[in-house]
């Protein structure tokens, strides 16, 4: 190896590897590819020669040649591109006219309430029946307290809310105790999401007369009393009236129209606080 | 007497010549071949190394000197939309050449020598390139590209280079016979 070190060649190649380390660096620090285009350009008659004897009209399937096979592949991908886009499209505009025909049913029901019509965002696994985030916050004019309703019924109330976003607790939550009545029955109270084990699923109405006619099948509505949402707003359907472990009271098992879990659009009531609350205290 | 030498002399200049020519128009060839979409068959959508390959059974034969020049050409020519332009003739230049040196010295080419040869300097050589172009500016997708797409690439050029050296020994073996 030492004979090596003292040879010609190896003083050739240090005079290679500068020459080759000012080529590197400058093709590095300059981006320059004008070396890198000239070698292409060399090889660039044989590679097209190549390319079209790699592309020649021999039939190879089913009598087709490769430039026939490549053309139909090439139509095929735009044409699967364009009914892509379509799809999408159609997938928007059924999303949206969904969203505007439920805004719409319940526009006509409830002609008083100024609605914002908003997508769910975000749901944590673990709490996703407890409360989730909304695509509108502080700049659409949602404040804290506003009721959120969707088509089906009612959902639950803004907790959290932040510029662009707001968090809203369901019934299910804990933090809102919704006034609902059974108009069949004429019996109101207050319901809360189940905290029993095997009741997590329904929402829990106590303190029912104790000859109560509340039955299962009948529907609830809020009553409009206390704080959280405008009167008549679906909130579900009775499935078991038992004896309340508390008192002698009964109590009822609901399940909500509204599957908090899976609901993708709701609506909040931006003027229920001005429009429903001043009139009660006009009143 | 001094005509017929000096004929010789032409003669052997000549089949020089032609041996050159002829490894570059297969360096060529490979690189070509390389670049086309169909110019050979794809494992695991990866296509072997051959200008590279090419190279290190030239080193392990022809002398240091022609090594690196050959290392100059398959250098440039593997820089062609990998690398900025020098970083593989660098390398190559110097690994091949200890190469050659070594080959000369230390060890009998035969086939096994030469593909764990080219084992070695493919894996440097991916390395090199993998550092400089994925790893140094941070690419997200490194380590996917170097296990999906450097490793096999190594495989199958080891893989290809017994053909390789059949190929190579059998040029120089027939130029070498005509220049003696």
């Amino acid at each position: 190896m030492k004979g090596f070190f003292r040879s010609n060649t190896f003083k050739v190649l240090l005079t290679v590897i500068t020459v080759l380390f000012g080529i590197t660096m400058l093709s590095v620090t300059t981006g320059s590819s004008s070396f890198s285009g000239f070698i292409t350009d060399i090889f660039y008659p044989m590679q097209s020669a190549a390319v079209s004897l790699d592309n020649s009209d021999t039939k190879l399937y089913d009598g087709y040649s490769q430039q026939e096979l490549k053309k139909i592949c090439t139509d095929l991908t735009n044409e699967n591109d364009r009914l892509r886009n379509l799809l999408t499209d159609y997938y928007n505009m059924k999303e949206e006219n969904a969203l505007y025909r439920d805004l719409l049913d319940i526009k006509k029901e409830y002609k008083d309430l100024e609605l914002t019509g908003a997508s769910v965002i975000g749901r944590d696994p673990v709490t996703a029946k407890e409360k989730f985030t909304i695509n509108v916050g502080l700049s659409d004019g949602i404040r804290m307290g506003d009721p959120v309703i969707a088509a089906s019924g009612a959902v639950g109330v803004v907790t959290e809310v932040y510029d662009y976003s707001a968090v809203v607790s369901t019934l299910f939550g804990g933090k809102v105790k919704t006034g609902v009545k059974i108009n069949e029955a004429t019996e109101s109270g207050v319901v809360t999401g189940g905290n029993v084990l095997g009741e997590s699923d329904y929402l829990v109405m106590d303190y029912l007369k104790i000859d109560t006619d509340v039955k299962e099948g009948m529907i609830a509505t809020t009553s409009g009393s206390g704080v959280n949402f405008p009167p008549e707003i679906p909130v579900g359907t009775v499935v078991l009236v038992r004896d309340s472990s508390r008192d002698s009271s009964k109590t009822a098992l609901i399940t909500p129209f509204v599957d908090e879990e899976m609901v993708e659009r709701v609506f909040v009531v931006t003027n229920y606080r001005t429009a429903y609350k001043s009139d009660e205290g006009g009143e | 007497m001094i005509m017929k030498e000096s004929f010789n002399l032409d003669i052997s200049k000549f089949t020089k010549v032609l041996k050159y020519l002829l490894y570059f128009s297969l360096f060529a060839l490979f690189f070509v071949l390389e670049g086309l979409p169909s110019g050979f068959p794809l494992i695991f959508s990866v296509k072997p190394m051959l200008v590279l390959s090419l190279l290190v059974i030239l080193s392990l034969l022809e002398s240091e000197m022609s090594t690196i020049f050959f290392a100059l050409i398959a250098g440039f020519l593997l820089d062609v939309g990998m690398a900025p332009l020098g970083v593989s003739s660098l390398f190559l230049c110097i690994v091949c050449t200890f190469l050659s040196n070594f080959s000369k010295k230390k060890f009998h080419v035969r086939v096994l020598s030469a593909t764990l040869s080219t084992f070695i300097v493919a894996l440097l050589y991916s390395l090199y390139i993998f550092t400089a172009v994925y790893l140094i500016p941070g690419s997200e997708r490194a380590s996917i590209i170097f296990v999906d797409r450097f490793i096999p690439s190594i495989l199958y050029t080891v893989l290809v280079s017994p053909l390789m050296y059949i190929l190579i020994l059998t040029i120089y073996t027939a130029f070498k016979k005509k220049l003696n």
